[in-house]
């Protein structure tokens, strides 16, 4: 433990495969960004040291000391606070240059070629979906919290947020590539990834974070990203994360739903997170007073409808907060999974 | 030498006066009516110190809980739970920027210096002003609602939807009703400054002899009076929002929560000048006294307060360059944020260049001026990487910007805070606090600065998001490194708090003027006669330094006989 602390672990590098400051260029565009970064870091040393060399020198040589006095000094030149404004404002317009340079190429998506991803972002999960590009016809793969790309494809993401959810922001670091996710609208955010996730040293996939500030489990919206190097293994991991149907148990199935869609909001053991829905610990079958008076049954039809249009009917003293999902043609199979799953939880 | 005899400096006269303004009344009453700008001054020095103690322990809070990462995608916490991290976050920022360093160093060292570098006996508007304090105190009573309502977790930006957009919440409520209120006393405070400076302006004092301190005063109070308003209706807009369900902001009923975000940021950059202004202008005060050199470059320290001001109020979409706004917006925004780059440097260079050939001082103030120096350099320069597009898509909302914020808004502020209270306190309080504590905590505030700092750059431009209660494993040293820093930090802060308030009951009398500043203040007492000046007071020149002399007996400062002389000729004239 006492090891982790010492000064010496501060060296390794950023994530695997990343330098002192960053993780791995692993995009078309993150050469540019960190070029930039470079630049400005220099000039900023330079300036730095600059600045507390003349004030350190200045501050020891004429320190208060017996038979040392101040003397008067001019109190202002002209040429030189012309120099000192106009060269630093002609390296500011350098950076300034540069910078917009590489924005220009970050914010200008290739015309041809380019594979669309929607990306849904939801308090507190992301979900990609795929579709065409080799993938078995007229089926839309939504995969929870796995962005998959081939090495050297541009991508677009088109990214939006269900009206009643909140502001996120799609990060991936090993990209240098950031867009916030707004509901009401779709922001767009183009890339070029140059390294797989298994070149770079992380197996796992790079991380993927939310970066706009989203509520109590922020910290928890994650997801990965894994740059493969051939089309097939791309087909295959997507069909493997965004068919839910191939997980043929259902309870099984409703599980791995609970866990990526519910639990931060349901739990299992009886308790409410703040700003969280009815636990689903014997919840089944249970009538519950929903807020206009009237009393529901959880049954089928009722998770049918929760999943579906959330507002229609509230359970008494909870908010009413919850997002509709919609998982496209899969959503018979998500929602028998989630079925058998709050069944099994009753026996 | 006209006019007869000139009586020689010396102890003979009287430097520790019986009666003053602290003592002129009596009772709690005297206090709460009172119209005397020093009196208020005080309350508010009280109430933002302990704006800053709150805030301050939300912040040793939420560091502690960093300790240990908890890995990103679990829910293992430390010492708090996912939720009240965000609710320990959200308290920081709300209370340190709307309580502390807004009206921090303008309404209690302004309210106090102000007047009196003036040699007038008063603001122009005192009742203005102890209403100003009034509102404060609603302003923290509605705050410390939000306390006892179970706090609040929407970050102190109020973004929506996740503030407005959600079901209507009592403690969310006093957060925009405590916002508005502060903002009202902050306008007020602008307002009476602005008219003080152009009003009561001794004879011969032209804008161009005032102290850099007022003119950076001046500057603040012009963004003051014309931004304050626009976040007082944004966020009264958002309470309509969020109380009867109207589409403004929130999407589900059709408003855009973009445009929040441009009305608040509207305000909200210019805020940042609102801080970091007045901290220059103490800056610039605190290195001639310590260098005993007349400042260098006066005009353009004072225009180019201005210069920040204007600017200020056009760079606004530089927090927003990945929101979604235009990527021609966002270039024009990122042009004009490098332009206000120039004003700030040219300030700095300034400050160095007045150290030339001084006989500087290493009193507690100067060794905060030195710290300031450092610390807002680091803070501006890499405000550059930020400013930058390309390397801003990056680093947005990661703790390289929570770095470079805090070192602009607290390495500056904080220390020029800090310094300025120092520098101020024999006039303040008419008592010396102990000198080598001061030089000890000053000197531990600069190193918990950076130790807490400097990791959170490094750990930002690896990807480190802001607002996370947990993170990867990869990002522990930075973070425990960081906390260790804090820990400093907070310690430093509260020793001062101890040696300052055992100063008033123990501490040595002070002389009028035990560090030689030659601004007007300097030539009352110590503290002041409830008139602030028995006699009236001579007007010379903020940083000639030449015209006083050390007097040893009185371990202070005096002007000198020729300077004297001018009051006496003055008075025959009359």
């Amino acid at each position: 433990m006492m090891a982790d602390l010492a000064l010496g672990s501060l060296l390794p590098l950023a994530d695997a495969g990343g330098s002192f400051w960053f993780p791995p260029e692993a995009s078309s565009v993150a050469a540019g960004s960190d070029f930039t970064y470079d630049f400005i870091l220099w000039l900023s040393i330079l300036f730095f040291v600059a600045i507390c060399g003349v004030t350190g020198y200045f501050v020891f040589k004429y320190r208060k000391r017996p038979g040392h006095t101040e003397e008067i000094t001019s109190t202002h030149n002209t040429r030189l606070e012309l120099a000192w404004s106009i060269i630093p404002l002609f390296l500011l317009m350098a950076i300034f240059g540069i910078s917009t340079y590489w924005y220009l190429i970050m914010v200008t998506p290739p015309t041809e070629d380019v594979t669309e991803i929607e990306v849904t972002a939801k308090q507190w999960n992301w979900t990609f979906s795929y579709q065409g590009n080799g993938l078995p016809a007229g089926k839309k793969f939504m995969v929870p919290a796995a962005l998959h790309v081939v090495k050297d494809r541009n991508y677009q993401l088109i990214m939006t947020t269900p009206d009643r959810d909140v502001l996120h922001s799609l990060f991936i670091p090993a990209f240098r590539v950031k867009q916030d996710c707004v509901p009401g609208r779709y922001n767009k955010l183009w890339f070029r990834p140059t390294m797989s996730h298994m070149e770079s040293g992380n197996e796992d996939g790079f991380m993927l974070y939310c970066t706009e500030y989203c509520g109590r489990d922020h910290s928890v919206m994650t997801a990965r990203v894994f740059v493969w190097e051939t089309e097939a293994e791309w087909r295959t991991a997507i069909v493997k994360g965004g068919d839910i149907t191939q997980i043929k148990d259902l309870v099984t199935r409703g599980e791995s739903i609970y866990n990526q869609n519910c639990a931060s909001c349901h739990s299992l053991d009886g308790t409410v997170p703040p700003g969280g829905g009815p636990s689903w610990q014997g919840l089944w079958g249970k009538e519950e007073t929903m807020t206009d008076g009237s009393k529901v049954v959880v049954d089928e039809t009722y998770v049918r409808d929760s999943t579906k249009e959330p507002g229609k009917q509230v359970v008494q003293g909870y908010p009413d907060v919850m997002t509709p999902f919609d998982w496209g043609d899969q959503n018979d199979a998500y929602i028998e999974g989630i079925i058998a799953y709050m069944k099994s939880l009753k026996e | 030498m006209a006019g007869g005899t000139v009586e020689e400096p010396s102890s003979g006269d009287v430097i520790h006066p019986k009666v003053h303004y602290l003592n002129a009344t009596k009772g709690l009453k005297s206090w709460l009516v009172t119209l005397d700008h020093k009196r208020i001054a005080i309350m508010y020095l009280i109430a933002v110190s302990v704006a800053l103690l709150l805030g301050g322990f939300w912040a040793v809070l939420l560091r502690t809980e960093l300790l240990s990462p908890g890995g990103v995608g679990e829910q293992a916490n430390f010492v708090l739970s996912n939720d009240w991290y965000n609710k320990a976050f959200t308290l920081h920022g709300a209370i340190m920027v709307f309580l502390f360093i807004i009206p921090g160093i303008p309404a209690s060292l302004g309210n106090f210096i102000l007047p009196m570098q003036l040699g007038a006996k008063d603001l122009a508007l005192p009742r203005i002003n102890l209403f100003s304090w009034y509102l404060y105190i609603m302003g923290l009573i509605f705050f410390l609602g939000v306390l006892f309502l179970g706090g609040l977790d929407t970050g102190w930006t109020l973004y929506p939807p996740l503030s407005s957009g959600r079901p209507v919440q009592m403690s969310l409520i006093f957060a925009y009703t405590a916002v508005f209120i502060l903002g009202f006393s902050s306008i007020l405070t602008g307002l009476n400054f602005i008219a003080t400076i152009h009003k009561l302006r001794p004879r011969g004092m032209t804008m161009y002899k005032m102290p850099l301190f007022l003119w950076a005063l001046y500057a603040t109070s012009l963004i003051q009076v014309l931004a304050t308003p626009v976040i007082g209706l944004t966020l009264g807009l958002s309470m309509i929002e969020h109380v009867f369900k109207v589409g403004i902001f929130l999407p589900q009923y059709g408003g855009d929560p973009v445009m929040y975000q441009h009305f608040f940021w509207f305000y909200s950059h210019p805020a940042v000048y609102i801080m970091v202004l007045p901290a220059m202008g103490v800056q610039s005060e605190l290195i001639a006294v310590y260098s005993r050199k007349h400042v260098f470059g006066y005009k353009a320290i004072a225009w180019s307060s201005i210069a920040i001001a204007a600017i200020g109020f056009l760079v606004w979409g530089h927090h927003m360059f990945v929101s979604g706004q235009s990527p021609t917006a966002g270039i024009v925004f990122s042009f004009l944020t490098f332009l206000v780059a120039i004003p700030s440097a040219i300030k700095v260079f300034n400050w160095v260049a007045t150290l030339y050939r001084g006989s500087i001082d290493f009193k507690a103030p100067m060794i905060y001026a030195l710290a300031f120096i450092y610390l807002f350099g680091i803070g501006g320069l890499t405000g550059l990487f930020l400013a930058s597009i390309a390397t801003n898509v990056h680093l947005h909302d990661t703790y390289f910007v929570i770095a470079h914020f805090h070192m602009v808004m607290v390495g500056s502020v904080l220390t020029a805070f800090l310094g300025g209270v120092h520098h101020w306190w024999p006039k303040l309080v008419g008592r010396m606090y102990n000198e080598t504590l001061a030089r000890i905590c000053a000197v531990l505030v600069f190193v918990g600065f950076n130790v807490t700092f400097m990791p959170q750059f490094v750990a930002g431009t690896r990807g480190m998001p802001r607002r996370y209660a947990n993170y990867l494993d990869e990002f522990t040293i930075f973070h425990q490194v960081s906390t260790v820093g804090a820990y400093i930090l907070g310690a430093a802060v509260v020793i001062q708090a101890g040696y300052l308030v055992h100063s008033l009951f123990k501490g040595k009398k002070a002389p009028p003027n035990p560090y030689g500043g030659a601004s007007i203040e300097w030539q009352s007492t110590s503290p002041p006669d409830f008139h602030n000046f028995t006699e009236e007071p001579i007007t010379t020149g903020a940083y000639d330094f030449e015209n006083w002399q050390y007097i040893s007996e009185d371990e202070g400062y005096k002007l000198k006989p020729k300077v004297l002389v001018t009051r006496q000729s003055l008075s025959e004239v009359h």
